[in-house]
């Protein structure tokens, strides 16, 4: 049975910017924002690798990642437990996400701030919406 | 405690979500509906409504850990890192700072955004603040400001 329907793809366009909450393996926890959680297929998303940063030292140390996002529709919200898998650094889904992710940039005043190192795949554990 | 006034002014008037995790290192979040900042004592209470936040309330009084983070649309944003002192019933000083707040969010776009702010919370997080970074994307992301 799919974990992610139609009813979520809006909340993944990337129009209103996901927040992620990680966990070090010492316990403490970590929230940004991040410019998308990308659809992969109906168990897995992919979010962007743009900085070697916290979230990046914790997803290394300790796989579970919480997301919200949001639809920019109706602002519906879900809220997204996910185990990171593995990162994609070339390919389509790579190669894709780079090419929005510098349009977002580019839009927001954030070309060569925003760079895409690496396309990190999750499976999605749960979803559930939140309002 | 000294906090730079840009920092401040996100914690006061932008997006805002808190995050904790449990002892199995599971993280969570929620939206959070306003916060109140106690510079002399270096705290900071934060606003959630039990419903959507059941589990982050849960793992706040069990591990003590939790985060705030918040963002302008412009990109600023900060994160504050804390112990967690009290998860109690919000008072009424408390739910009218988060009518404030969550009236200046509702109304670009009320229809619209009322499903997520049209909220009333019901709980009020307070936290010692033990560290405060930049979160803003750019040279001095992850910058520990205090």
């Amino acid at each position: 049975m799919p974990l992610i329907t139609e009813q979520h793809l809006p909340a993944m366009q990337g129009v209103i910017p996901s927040t992620i909450t990680t966990c070090s393996a010492a316990g403490e926890p970590n929230t940004t924002v991040i410019t998308q959680v990308w659809y992969v297929d109906d168990h897995h998303v992919a979010l962007s690798h743009q900085f070697f940063n916290k979230t990046r030292r914790n997803i290394a140390e300790n796989p579970h990642v919480v997301a919200m996002i949001s639809s920019p529709e109706d602002f519906s919200t879900y809220s997204l437990s996910l185990v990171y898998e593995r990162t994609e650094t070339e390919g389509p889904l790579f190669d894709e996400m780079d090419m929005k992710l510098e349009a977002i940039a580019s839009m927001t005043g954030m070309s060569g701030i925003f760079k895409l190192l690496g396309a990190d795949i999750y499976k999605v554990d749960s979803i559930e919406q939140i309002v | 405690m000294d906090i730079p006034k840009d920092c401040l002014e996100v914690f006061q008037n932008g997006f805002q979500r808190i995050g904790s995790a449990n002892s199995d290192l599971r993280p969570s979040q929620s939206v959070a509906y306003g916060t109140l900042m106690n510079l002399k004592e270096g705290q900071i209470t934060v606003f959630v409504q039990k419903e959507i936040a059941a589990s982050l309330v849960v793992d706040c009084l069990s591990t003590g850990k939790a985060v705030i983070y918040a963002n302008f649309g412009s990109h600023e944003a900060f994160q504050i890192k804390g112990k967690v002192l009290e998860c109690r019933r919000i008072t009424e000083n408390e739910l009218s700072e988060s009518d404030k707040y969550r009236s200046q969010l509702m109304q670009p776009l009320p229809e619209r955004n009322a499903i997520l702010y049209d909220r009333i919370p019901d709980t009020a997080i307070k936290i010692q603040i033990e560290k405060i970074f930049d979160q803003t994307p750019g040279p001095n992301a992850g910058k520990h400001i205090l």
